[in-house]
């Protein structure tokens, strides 16, 4: 579970002080699939982001379990975002010079998993995501909907938690949006897999549990369980 | 432990793909560049160093030999000569000794004149000491019974390209005669049997006739030298023989070449502090070239860096992959510089040397310093990957990934 408790963050440019974040609480229960929705400059992105661990609050806490992340040093931070958490970038954020496969299973080398193993689940989560005949493509060679694919997997490697997405499907046509949809679809329902996106399409909104909306920082209102 | 290798591991693995996966066309040009940066650490210094070798190979060869004997100061001779010379012999590790008598003398040729320093020489022992005979470019060398043979060397004998021709004979040549007036106002006329050409204008600037010649005009003087050159067996340390030398039953004035060299001396020195000069300033160019390219590339790669923080990887590792990468550019580099320095500059030298007053210079560098110089770009390489490196990995991973 993810309990968040009165999240602010400010961000200072120039002069101007910005509050993307105006004291944000919720909670997340384990094997939702929830959207983070809102306008242009609502805060989605800046609350999916502390959520994933990859920004700071200014203020606030989140607790995974009873974990407080605030408590947690740049390096545990790190370990942290490798362990327990997947992230999935608006644009794709492959790394070029890695196959499909290699970019899948880096962050359970970093782990230590051995080489045998990463290696058949990279494998088995390419082929989960339709992708089990591109493993040794590169990113070049891969159309933007199956760059987002080997993402989505790549997050999955070392089993999170939780996967976070940041408007996946935003740079993708609408067959490619509806094939990654459909991928965090099936690995929610299969695996349980929570899993929390933002996004502005509410298309989208079919395939999610809960959307919590996001205007100004601040939430307005939470769709309950469909 | 296993944190630590895992670590290594992701970095070396990160290193490897970037290396054999990146662009090409970039990892070609940046070697290339860490080749010629390396050539460059070391061509300048070999030049100097080829120029002082030179020097010094010349004042030992057409000059002094290893060791210089003259008279204790305040004299003019060394008295006794013949038994001085015996006990030089007997010193450990002297090879050869060529007894010499300088003088100074005015010659003619064709209306031209000129004062000259003179050498009374032992031509047979003289040729053990000094590679004069071998540089007889024109003629031959003195006998020991020639009485009427003068050598020249090629800066008084004058001619075409002579770098001192204003002070020359303007063009005398063997088979001519000259004409010798001593300071005693002597006359005597010498025919010219050869031209000594060593390449060095301090050598070449001297005549030599033979002492059988000198002690038959000057009978007074006979059993008397000016110096002895000393030639030592190869590898020999100059100061115990300097010292055995100095402890002799003769009160001598015993100098190393490097002691007598004077001219050269101040002017190898003085390369020795240029060289010192540019092989940092090298270095110091070498390091911001090299941080330069880095931080290139560590800017055009800041938003994977932050991607890769994101999805957890140890920035460690992701310091270790830039690090190595700039290591391996250089230590690459480096082979193809040492290389192309080997192979292809030195041979093109040897074909090819730089003729200057001290000699035909050619590159000469030791592999010591070339250890140490591809060692300090390594270092550089280190410092101008680590920097950069680490300034982007302190970055927020928002600021790395969005720009923000």
């Amino acid at each position: 579970m993810i309990r968040v408790v009165n999240l602010k963050k400010e961000f200072v440019m120039g002069e101007v002080h910005v509050h993307a974040l105006r004291g944000v609480s919720f909670e997340i229960q384990d094997g939702e699939f929830i959207a983070i929705m809102g306008k242009s400059g609502s805060g989605k992105s800046t609350l999916l982001r502390q959520l994933g661990l990859i920004d700071e609050p200014t203020e606030g806490e989140i607790y995974y379990d009873d974990k407080g992340t605030h408590e947690l040093s740049e390096k545990e931070r790190s370990h942290f975002r490798l362990t327990y958490l997947g992230y999935i970038f608006q644009e794709f954020a492959l790394i070029p010079e890695l196959t499909a496969m290699e970019n899948v299973m880096l962050p359970a080398m970093m782990q230590g998993a051995q080489k045998e193993e990463y290696e058949s689940r990279a494998k088995k989560l390419l082929e989960t995501v339709g992708l089990g005949d591109r493993v040794h493509h590169r990113p070049r060679q891969l159309s933007g909907g199956q760059q987002q694919r080997v993402a989505i997997a790549r997050s999955l490697i070392n089993a999170p938690k939780v996967l976070f997405a940041d408007e996946p499907t935003a740079s993708l046509d609408s067959v490619s949006s509806t094939v990654v949809m459909e991928t965090f679809a099936k690995l929610n329902k299969e695996m349980h897999q929570t899993i929390v996106l933002v996004t502005h399409d509410q298309e989208d909104e079919k395939y999610i549990d809960r959307t919590i909306w996001v205007k100004d920082g601040q939430l307005t209102h939470k769709h309950g369980k469909k | 432990m296993k944190q630590a290798l895992r670590t290594w591991w992701v970095g070396i693995f990160l290193t490897l793909r970037s290396l054999t996966r990146g662009n090409i066309g970039t990892t070609v040009m940046t070697i290339f560049l860490m080749a010629m940066i390396f050539v460059n650490l070391i061509f300048l210094s070999s030049i100097i160093n080829g120029l002082v070798e030179t020097a010094n190979r010349q004042v030992i060869n057409g000059l002094t030999g290893e060791i210089l004997v003259e008279a204790p100061s305040g004299e003019t001779y060394i008295s006794q000569a013949a038994e001085v010379e015996k006990q030089l012999r007997l010193v450990h590790n002297v090879q050869q000794v060529s007894p010499r008598v300088n003088f100074s003398a005015e010659l003619e040729y064709n209306n031209e004149q000129g004062s000259y320093r003179g050498v009374a020489i032992h031509p047979s022992k003289e040729s053990e000491v000094t590679v004069l005979a071998q540089n007889v470019v024109e003629g031959r060398f003195l006998r020991p019974d020639d009485t009427n043979a003068i050598v020249l060397g090629v800066q008084i004998a004058g001619g075409e390209g002579v770098m001192m021709e204003v002070y020359s004979l303007k063009g005398a040549q063997v088979g001519d005669t000259v004409t010798m007036r001593y300071t005693n106002g002597l006359e005597k006329k010498y025919e010219v049997v050869g031209i000594v050409n060593m390449n060095f204008v301090q050598a070449d600037n001297q005549f030599f006739i033979s002492q059988e010649e000198y002690y038959s005009l000057f009978p007074q003087l006979k059993d008397q030298v000016s110096e002895f050159a000393i030639k030592l067996t190869q590898g020999t340390s100059l100061q115990p023989v300097v010292d055995d030398m100095k402890n002799l039953d003769f009160s001598l004035n015993v100098r190393t070449w490097k002691d007598t060299a004077g001219l050269v001396k101040s002017f190898t020195s003085s390369f020795d502090i240029v060289n010192f000069i540019v092989s940092i300033s090298a270095i110091i160019v070498a390091g911001i070239t090299i941080f330069i390219i880095m931080y290139v590339d560590v800017v055009n790669r800041r938003r994977q860096i932050g991607i890769l923080r994101a999805i957890g990887i140890a920035e460690s590792s992701i310091a270790i992959s830039y690090v190595l990468r700039a290591l391996l550019y250089a230590f690459i580099g480096i082979v193809i510089g040492m290389y192309l320095f080997t192979f292809v500059v030195t041979p093109t030298f040897v074909r090819m040397p730089l003729q200057l007053p001290v000699g035909d210079v050619s590159v000469v560098i030791d592999n010591s310093i070339m250890y140490i110089r591809a060692l300090a770009l390594l270092l550089v390489s280190f410092l101008g990957a680590y920097i950069p490196i680490q300034r982007a990995l302190r970055m927020h991973i928002i600021d790395a990934i969005w720009g923000e």
